[in-house]
């Protein structure tokens, strides 16, 4: 073995392990030492307690196990791991005591024989795009996106391979295109929310950033599943299996979604969309491409949802900590606390229109997917407020919400892959969304786009740092 | 909406908003309002909220 035990995808290191060519203790030692190295520059981390991981990685070597086996993961800190704190990004929390047992997610990781590797950065209260004070590795100067840049950037750093989020508005796809990464949101209700922080019961969605797509089903198959603490999860389809049929995309039905809320957008994801589209239908998919001018209300409705659930949410705790709570946050708190019953209900009813336009449409066109920009622009710089376009200028955090929400409000499992490096010199991204619990087709769309793309990209940023 | 009735909404809900606090929440609130949370009650004629939110697609 030739490469550094820290640059393996989940899926070879796993094979490396399984096959006793590596051992858990050496991933663990090297994923350490990358650690050691880069996390300084990047600031992914809460917190890791290196012996622990050292102790849990040694007690696994020799040993057979899960599909997970002695691979490092990074876990978003609003999940909770027996005996850590869980600090959700906010002063609001840092008197909560530890947890008393693991989050579901978690649970499911360990069981599978993951190293539960640290606890990775979040926006507050996992509502925000920018996560402070993580760093991106592609441009230190840039945001790593949010509220999941933590993880992001503990994955596109190559510290581990793979790691959890949560994604109500695009807090996974978002660092996932920021940072050059594969981000699933699943099918609500597919992966169990239990021991999670809430910022919208009705909009949270788990999920996985990693480099690839294999790894990603990988990390789902794992984490899928029904679970009592979350009665959402019960009843659902069968769990989708680790390896993606790879089949290509031929003969496959896929709209390309245009106009609003995908527009406006800058010239390079304009230019990656176009290029996946020629790719898959080159690869033998039918390519067509549709408009759901319903979507455009789906950033009202986004906020309303979020703004009332999350205000509901944290209700006892505001009197306590609203003052610890930062102005961005307390202020979607505070107004969520006093909006009208029959907003929350209109903000409801918009969303099942949303996602009665989405099942018309794949009926109608007999889709097997949708494919739109995952995001409008690249990162924004840490202190960028407002994204620029063609004669227009909007908020960063609309940007960002505007293209990903749509799928929260539907429900639908959806992929951000990396789609190539733009004119810029940053990774673009485009996400597949299929029907519910269809997340294999929609890994196997990202597999071929993730193909011609040319697979893992190594954040320029980050490299040109360490030699200097 | 004024901060008069927000005022007066937080004290009708025995929600603590501190007099600092009032002019911010107006003003999202007064933008909340003003998106109608997506689309006008007209548009929704007819149309039941997804309150206990079901993912699958019912045939």
């Amino acid at each position: 073995m030739t490469a550094a035990p820290w640059s393996l995808s989940v899926v070879q290191a796993a094979e490396l392990i399984k096959t006793k060519r590596l051992k858990p203790s050496e991933l663990a030692e090297s994923a350490l030492e990358r650690y050691r190295v880069v996390e300084p520059l990047v600031h992914a981390f809460v917190s890791v307690d290196e012996d622990r991981v050292m102790r849990d990685a040694k007690a696994q070597d020799g040993h057979s196990g899960g599909p997970l086996h002695g691979i490092p993961v990074a876990i978003k800190d609003i999940f909770d791991i027996n005996g850590s704190k869980t600090g959700c990004g906010s002063k609001a929390m840092q008197d909560a005591p530890p947890a008393t047992r693991d989050s579901a997610a978690v649970a499911r990781l360990r069981a599978a024989g993951a190293i539960i590797f640290g606890k990775t950065t979040t926006h507050e209260l996992a509502c925000g795009v920018y996560t402070p004070p993580t760093r991106n590795p592609w441009d230190l100067e840039r945001s790593a996106g949010g509220s999941s840049g933590g993880t992001g950037a503990s994955v596109a750093a190559g510290i581990v391979a793979g790691g959890i989020g949560s994604d109500t508005g695009g807090s996974i796809r978002i660092p996932a295109s920021h940072c050059g990464l594969v981000g699933l949101k699943p099918t609500y209700a597919r992966i169990s929310r239990a021991g999670a922080l809430t910022l919208s019961w009705s909009l949270d969605h788990v999920g996985t950033l990693t480099r690839t797509v294999a790894d990603a089903a990988l990390m789902l198959s794992v984490l899928a599943g029904p679970d009592p603490a979350d009665p959402t999860t019960i009843g659902r389809p069968p769990v989708p299996g680790p390896n993606i049929p790879d089949d290509g995309v031929r003969g496959m039905r896929i709209a390309i979604l245009r106009g609003s809320p995908f527009d406006p957008i800058e010239d390079e994801m304009e230019d990656a969309l176009k290029s996946v589209a020629a790719h898959i239908r080159a690869a033998g998919a039918d390519v067509s491409d549709a408009t759901l001018p319903e979507l455009e209300a789906g950033l009202a409705a986004e906020f309303s949802i979020v703004a009332a659930e999350a205000a509901s949410y944290h209700e006892a705790r505001m009197p306590i900590s609203a003052a610890l709570i930062g102005e961005d946050v307390r202020g979607l708190l505070e107004t969520g606390l006093l909006l009208p019953a029959a907003l929350y209900l209109r903000a409801q009813r918009t969303r099942r229109v949303i996602q009665e336009a989405f099942k018309t449409l794949f009926r109608e066109r007999g889709l097997d997917a949708v494919i739109a920009p995952t995001v409008p622009a690249k990162a924004q710089r840490v202190d960028q407020m407002e994204y620029q376009y063609d004669g227009t200028s909007e908020p960063v955090i609309t940007g960002l919400v505007r293209t990903t929400a749509p799928f929260n409000l539907s429900g639908l499992p959806t992929v951000a892959v990396p789609s190539g490096i733009g004119a810029s010199g940053f990774p673009t991204s485009v996400q597949i969304a299929t029907r519910p619990f269809a997340e294999q087709t929609a890994l196997r769309i990202a597999q071929e786009v993730q193909r011609a793309a040319g697979s893992v990209f190594i954040p320029k940023g980050l490299e040109t740092a360490l030699k200097t | 909406m004024n901060e008069e009735t927000v005022r007066e909404w937080a004290r009708m809900l025995t929600i603590r908003l501190p007099e600092d606090r009032v002019e911010t929440v107006t003003a999202q609130l007064e933008g909340q309002i003003a998106e109608h949370g997506g689309l006008s009650p007209e548009e929704l004629e007819g149309i039941e909220p997804a309150i206990v939110f079901e993912p699958e697609w019912a045939e």
